[in-house]
């Protein structure tokens, strides 16, 4: 029984055609690492988008909104005092990453902590929270209307679980939390997963980048 | 020379040895606002022995209850639940960290200070109970 000759060739030529692909892929994956390793803040620098504003209480009891951080550059994130794993870690973060911040940058930038849980984060209590971390962070917080608007311009959502049968006042507020970066001209320019958060030097740099860039 | 040795090491592990086939390294404690009663406490597990094992719980003299926890994510929000054990697998390690599972610790009695020392009491499953010197930090160590 004869072969025919494409037949024969069949298997090796797509062998052949397979190895060529896969060096193709390889060299595309791998093709120049630098332009990889800048971070991405400086591609998304070109289309920013202007942040919602949001209408809140500081941990002070002065009405705040995010438009009057105008000119300094804003990190924030969501959580709620009663937290004891995710968000002792953020603000711990946090403070990792303002100390990785030059000295120069960092009274431009005004870190913020979100509660949304004002059925028991009393300014007070939030106030005790947010400084035991760092004097300069500032807890805000709302009522349920105006979290809720904020966490939704955000891409941001929590719901507050079952309370135990015994105590309304124990629950847990599942919550999502990245944390965002608002430039000084008012511009969401990075939303970072909480697993990055570890990153203070990157972020850092991040942070930098965008607070003096506008003095340009 | 190297027998002597192994055989000393061999004879410490038997002396110290109990019967709890869990190894604990660098435990810790978030340190949290004064206002805060609830904390966690992270480390890491090594299980050797050849089956796995159970963290069920514990207790510590701080704080009213100690409960082993996973952190959850759901539609990106992040949250806790209580479970009845950590597992261990046999030989294997397992890391509790910030975001993933944890030690709860409940109704913190009074707060606590950075660098001091907890003591927590873990039962495990096989073994029995071990107690482990937690260290309060206020930062997840590198």
């Amino acid at each position: 029984m004869s072969v025919p000759p494409w037949k024969k060739f069949a298997f090796p030529v797509f062998l052949l055609l397979l190895i060529a692909l896969g060096i193709a892929g390889a060299r595309l994956a791998m093709r120049d690492p630098q332009a990889h390793a800048h971070s991405a803040v400086e591609q998304l620098l070109f289309k920013p988008v202007e942040a919602f504003n949001f209408q809140l209480t500081d941990h002070n009891g002065q009405p705040v909104e995010l438009k009057q951080f105008r000119g300094k550059t804003v990190f924030f994130a969501f959580g709620f005092t009663h937290c004891p794993s995710i968000c002792p870690a953020t603000l711990s973060h946090f403070t990792a990453i303002k100390e990785a911040l030059p000295a120069d940058v960092r009274d431009k930038v005004q870190f913020l902590f979100i509660s949304v849980d004002p059925q028991r984060d009393s300014l007070e209590r939030l106030k005790d929270y947010v400084t035991f971390y760092d004097p300069a962070f500032l807890g805000l917080t709302g009522d349920a209307t105006a979290l809720l608007g904020t966490a939704y311009k955000f891409k941001a959502s929590y719901t507050k679980e079952k309370p135990e049968a015994n105590d309304p006042q124990i629950y847990n507020v599942d919550h999502t939390a990245d944390a965002y970066l608002i430039g000084p001209d008012g511009r969401w320019m990075m939303s970072y997963p909480f697993e990055e958060l570890p990153k203070a030097q990157s972020i850092a740099g991040d942070i930098a980048k965008v607070a003096t860039r506008s003095e340009r | 020379m190297k027998i002597i040795v192994l055989s000393f090491f061999l004879g410490a592990s038997w002396v110290l040895g109990s019967e709890v086939p869990l190894k604990v390294e660098s435990p810790w404690v978030f340190a949290v606002p004064p206002g805060a009663k609830d904390t966690a406490a992270f480390m890491t597990f090594v299980n050797t022995s050849t089956v796995p094992v159970r963290v069920t719980g514990g207790k510590t003299d701080v704080a009213a209850r100690v409960a082993p926890m996973i952190t959850t994510k759901t539609e990106g929000r992040m949250g806790m639940k209580d479970v009845p054990y950590l597992e261990v697998p046999a030989g294997g390690r397992v890391t509790l960290a910030p975001g993933g599972d944890h030690i709860m610790i409940y109704g913190l009695k009074a707060p606590l200070k950075p660098g001091q020392n907890v003591p927590l009491v873990l039962t495990v499953k096989p073994g029995g109970t071990m107690t482990i010197n937690a260290l309060v930090l206020r930062r997840e160590p590198k």
